[in-house]
C-alpha cells in the first residue's frame, strides 16, 4: 500500500497558531508558542512554562460559531477547530465523499471539565458525560458530518500516528471513503502535575537534543490530516508512503538505551515505503527534550541512518511544546507543509550536541532544497513507538 | 480470507474465567458488579501485581490465559479496547491532586492511569515488540479494536492477534455515576474478555463486526453485508439490560422468535461488555449448549452454529457474527 | 537512628505496596534495587523522592542524584539524618 493513500486536507491549532497558515508563519519565523501560564488554573502558575493555545474556551466557541459550550470540553473545542479546517480543505479539493469518518486520539479526554468540577465539588455529575476519550471524537464527528465511523486511540503520546494507521486500513478495506485522522489534548492540572511527579518538566524553555536538556514543556492543541484513496482524488498534497507501530517492551514510561522500539518502528516504516534511509529529506523527531527520550531516539536514528549520515532533523516541540496525543497529528500537518512548501524547520534552543551521539539538529529555516520524503516519529508511555513517512 | 477465534476467556462477576458458560449465577446483591477475582499469581508475579489495579490485573491475566490456551508465546499484535481506562488510578491521582492542592501527588497512579497501561504491561511481560494499540470509543471501544485486529490479519500484517475489551468499576466511580441517565435501569459492572484472532483454522469462525452510528439500522442489509441471511441465525445475544427495553424493540421485532440470550443483568453494564457476549458466543458454539439461566426467552435450538451479537447504546449500534467452522 | 530505619521500612512497604514484606523482612543493608534485595525499580525511585519531600522536607529534584542515597534503608536513613529540617 506504499503510495495509494493521499493527504487531501490538513488542519491544526496549537500554541503557535490557530490554523495551518498561522502555524507555518510561526515555524519559518522562529516564533515559539511556549510562554508563562495564562489560561490553565493551577497553583503552579509561576513555576512552569506551557505551550497554551492563546484562546479562551469562549473564544474557541466563537471561532466555531457555537452558541453554547455547556458540557463541551476544551479538548473537544480544540479538536473541532482543527478537524473542521482539515475537512473543509478536503471538501474544497475533492468535494464531499459518501462515507466519511474520523479517527481521533486523546490521552486526557474531557479531564479539563472533570477536574474543575471535582475541584468545585459539583453535585450534578452530568459533567462526567464529557469525560470519556470517545466523547470529544463523537462531538467532532457530529459537527463535521463524519459519523459513518468514528473511534479514538489512546496510546499516550504516539496516539496520533496510530490513528493514522487505523485510518489507512479503514480506507484500504473500504469501510470509509474519506477519513480525518490525528489527535488532540487540552492542558489540564492532571497532566501538569503528572509529568511534574515524573520530574521530567523543564521550568525554562525545553531544549530538544541539547546536552543541557532538562525536560519537556507541556502543551495543548490538535492536528488532523485528511486521507483518501489516491486513485479517487483530483487534488492532494502528498502521500502516506509508510508507517509502523512497535513496542519498546522495556519499561512502563522510560525508553530503552538502545532505542529498540524506535528502531523497529522506523525500520518497518521505511521498509513499507520502499525508500532507502538516504532518501529521507527531513526527520521530524519526537524530541521531547527529556534526558531519556532524546538519547534513546538519537541512538535509534543513528542505528537506522548511520552515525554522521543523519538527514536534517528538528523537534518542532521546541515551538509548540509537547501536546501529548495531539503531537503526532500536529507534526503530521507540519510534515505535510514541509513537503508542500519545500521547507525544513529549525530546532530552537539548541547549543551543545549530546555527548556520544554526534548529532546536530537543523537550527535554521532551510528553503533551498526540495523536500520529497519526511519521516515523523512519535513515542509514548507503555513503550509505544510509531513512525509515519509522507512522500511527495 | 477466513478468520478464526483460536481461544477466548472472560473475567466477570460470574464464574467464567478458565471455564465454560456457568450453569448458575453468583448472587448479585450489591448495587454494582465487581469481578470474581481469579488467582492472579498464577499468571503475574507478586512484584508486578503490587502496582496493578484490578483493571490491569484482569486485562493481563485474561490475556495470558487466552495466549496459553492458543499455545502462543508472542502474538503478532496486541489490540485492547477500554471505554474508561484505568479509572481507579485516575481517580486516586485526581483526588490526591485536589485534596493536597497540587502538592506532590504520587507518580505511580499517574503512570498507571494511562489507557494503554494494560496493553503496555502485556507487551512488557511478554517482551513483545509487536504492534500495540488501545482504542477508547465508549460503547464501541471493543468493537473498533476488533475491527482493527481483523484488518491487521486481512492486511497480512499478523497471523495471531490478541484482542480484548476491559473496564473497571469501583465504589468511588459508582457513587459518581449512579445518578446519570445513561445508567438508569442498569446495574453498572466491569470485566475483561480476551481472544486470539487467528488465520489458523479452529472451531469458531469470526465473520465480522459492524459499527453503525445512526437512529435506524437496516439489520437485514447489515447481515447481508456480512454474508448471512437473517433466517440462518441460530442464536442471538443481546445487550438488553431490562425486559422490554425500548431501545431493543426494533431489533427484537426484526429478529422474531429466535433463541435469545442476555448477559448484562448478570455481569453489569460497562463500555466493553460486548466482549463478554463474544466470549459467550464462542462457548456456545464450542459446546453446542446453553445453560438455561442465560436465556431471555425459553426458545432453544438443536444447533448453535450461527450466533449474532447485538449491542446498542443511544444511537451507537454494533453487530458481531460468529459461526461454527465446517458444519 | 534505628527508630528512623524502622519507620522508613514501614513507609516503604506502605507507599510501594510491598504486600509480601514485613518490616522484619528488610535488613538495614539490603539492596533496594537489586533482585536479591527488594527489587525496586525506577518508578519506586520516584515514589521515594516524593516520600523524602513529603515526610522529611528534603527536596531532591534530580532523580539521578538519588542513586547513592537509595542504595539501602541504611543509606537513606543516613541521608535523612544529615538533611532533614
Amino acid at each position: 500500500m506504499s503510495d495509494n493513500i493521499a493527504v487531501t486536507g490538513f488542519g491544526v491549532i496549537c500554541s503557535i497558531g490557530t490554523n495551518a497558515q498561522e502555524c507555518f508563519e510561526s515555524l519559518v519565523n522562529k516564533r515559539t508558542g511556549i510562554d508563562n501560564i495564562k489560561y490553565l488554573e493551577t497553583v503552579h502558575k509561576d513555576a512552569f512554562k506551557l505551550g497554551e493555545v492563546k484562546r479562551s474556551n469562549e473564544e474557541l466557541a466563537e471561532m466555531l460559531g457555537l452558541t453554547s459550550i455547556e458540557g463541551v470540553s476544551r479538548t473537544t473545542l480544540l479538536a473541532m477547530v482543527a478537524a473542521k479546517e482539515a475537512q473543509e480543505l478536503a471538501i474544497q479539493n475533492n468535494g464531499t465523499k459518501s462515507r466519511t469518518g474520523i479517527v481521533s486520539s486523546t490521552t486526557v479526554g474531557g479531564m479539563d471539565v472533570t477536574e474543575q468540577n471535582y475541584l468545585k465539588k459539583t453535585k450534578d455529575y452530568s459533567y462526567l458525560y464529557s469525560h470519556p476519550c470517545g466523547d470529544s471524537t463523537k462531538k467532532v464527528a457530529e459537527l463535521i458530518s463524519a459519523t459513518d465511523y468514528y473511534t479514538t486511540l489512546n496510546t499516550a503520546c504516539s496516539s496520533g500516528t496510530n490513528a493514522l494507521i487505523h485510518g489507512v486500513r479503514l480506507l484500504k478495506y473500504k469501510v470509509l471513503d474519506r477519513v480525518i485522522v490525528g489527535g488532540v489534548d487540552a492542558l489540564t492540572m492532571f497532566t501538569l502535575n503528572g509529568f511534574n511527579s515524573l520530574k521530567i518538566l523543564d521550568q525554562d524553555f525545553c531544549k530538544p537534543f541539547d546536552a543541557g536538556r532538562k525536560g519537556l514543556n507541556l502543551a495543548e492543541g490538535a492536528g488532523y490530516v485528511v486521507l483518501e484513496r489516491a486513485d479517487e482524488v483530483d487534488k492532494s498534497y502528498c502521500k502516506v508512503s509508510g508507517f509502523a507501530n512497535a513496542n519498546d517492551a522495556y519499561h512502563q514510561t522510560a525508553s530503552s538505551p538502545d532505542g529498540e522500539g524506535a528502531y523497529l518502528s522506523m525500520n518497518e516504516a521505511l521498509d513499507m515505503s520502499g525508500l532507502n534511509p538516504e532518501q529521507i529529506d527531513y526527520i521530524n523527531v519526537h524530541g521531547t527534550g527529556t534526558d531519556n527520550n532524546d538519547l534513546s531516539e538519537g541512538t535509534a536514528i543513528n542505528r537506522i541512518f548511520g552515525i554522521g549520515k543523519v538527514p536534517p532533523f528538528s523537534s518542532t516541540k521546541s515551538y509548540t511544546g509537547h501536546t501529548l496525543a495531539a503531537a503526532a497529528g500536529i507534526e503530521a500537518v507540519f510534515s505535510v507543509m514541509s513537503i508542500v512548501n519545500n521547507v525544513i524547520y529549525p530546532n530552537l534552543n539548541f547549543k551543545t550536541p549530546i555527548e556520544g551521539l554526534n548529532m546536530v539538529p537543523n537550527t535554521e529555516v532551510l528553503k533551498d532544497k526540495a523536500v520529497k520524503h519526511v519521516l515523523s516519529n512519535s513515542f509514548g508511555f507503555g513503550g509505544n513507538n510509531s513512525t509515519v513517512i509522507f512522500s511527495e | 480470507m477466513d478468520i478464526y477465534i483460536k481461544s477466548s476467556d472472560a473475567i466477570s462477576a460470574q464464574l467464567s474465567f478458565e471455564k465454560g458458560l456457568p450453569e448458575y449465577f453468583e448472587s448479585g446483591e450489591e448495587s454494582f458488579y465487581n469481578c470474581v477475582k481469579p488467582e492472579y499469581k498464577k499468571y503475574i508475579s507478586p512484584k508486578l501485581l503490587r502496582r496493578m489495579s484490578p483493571i490491569i490485573r484482569n486485562g493481563v491475566a485474561c490475556s495470558l490465559s487466552v495466549l496459553k490456551q492458543a499455545g502462543i508465546e508472542q502474538p503478532d499484535a496486541i489490540v485492547v479496547g477500554t471505554a474508561l481506562g484505568c479509572l481507579r488510578d485516575t481517580t486516586s491521582f485526581l483526588t490526591q491532586l485536589i485534596e493536597e492542592k497540587e502538592e506532590l501527588p504520587n507518580p505511580t497512579h499517574f503512570i498507571q492511569s494511562t489507557h494503554n497501561t494494560i496493553a503496555g504491561q502485556i507487551a512488557l511481560l511478554l517482551k513483545c515488540h509487536n504492534y500495540n494499540f488501545t482504542f477508547s470509543q465508549m460503547h464501541n471501544s471493543f468493537e473498533t479494536a476488533l475491527l482493527d485486529a481483523q484488518m491487521l490479519i486481512l492486511d497480512g500484517k499478523a497471523s495471531n492477534v490478541l484482542v480484548g475489551g476491559v473496564d473497571e468499576m469501583s465504589e468511588t466511580t459508582y457513587d459518581l455515576i449512579k445518578g446519570l441517565d445513561c445508567y438508569k435501569g442498569t446495574k453498572p459492572g466491569e470485566g475483561a474478555g480476551f481472544f486470539v484472532l487467528s488465520r489458523e483454522e479452529s472451531v469458531v469462525k469470526f465473520e465480522g463486526v459492524r459499527i453503525i452510528n445512526s437512529d435506524k439500522v437496516d439489520f437485514e442489509k447489515e447481515l447481508k453485508d456480512m454474508g448471512l441471511e437473517l433466517d440462518e441465525v441460530d442464536l442471538v445475544i443481546g445487550g438488553n439490560n431490562q425486559e422490554d427495553e425500548a431501545g431493543y424493540m426494533d431489533f427484537c421485532s426484526v429478529i422474531g422468535n429466535k433463541p435469545y440470550l442476555w448477559y448484562k443483568p448478570f455481569v453489569g453494564e460497562y463500555g466493553t461488555a460486548s466482549s463478554f457476549a463474544m466470549w459467550m458466543a464462542c462457548k456456545v458454539i464450542e459446546e453446542q449448549k446453553v445453560p438455561e439461566c442465560w436465556m431471555k426467552n425459553r426458545i432453544a435450538s438443536e444447533k448453535y452454529n450461527k450466533v449474532l451479537i447485538y449491542n446498542k447504546v443511544g444511537n451507537e449500534h454494533s453487530l458481531m457474527l460468529m459461526t461454527k467452522n465446517k458444519v | 537512628m534505628s527508630e528512623l530505619k524502622e519507620e522508613l521500612k514501614a513507609k516503604l512497604i506502605e507507599q510501594l505496596n510491598l504486600e509480601d514484606f514485613e518490616v522484619s523482612d528488610i535488613e538495614d543493608n539490603d539492596p533496594l534495587f537489586a533482585d536479591e534485595g527488594l527489587a525496586l525499580d525506577s518508578i519506586d525511585a520516584l515514589e521515594i523522592i516524593v516520600l523524602l519531600e513529603k515526610e522529611y522536607g528534603i527536596k531532591l529534584d534530580d532523580p539521578k542524584k538519588g542513586k547513592d542515597i537509595m542504595q539501602s534503608v541504611q543509606t537513606l536513613a543516613d541521608f535523612i539524618e544529615k538533611n532533614r529540617k
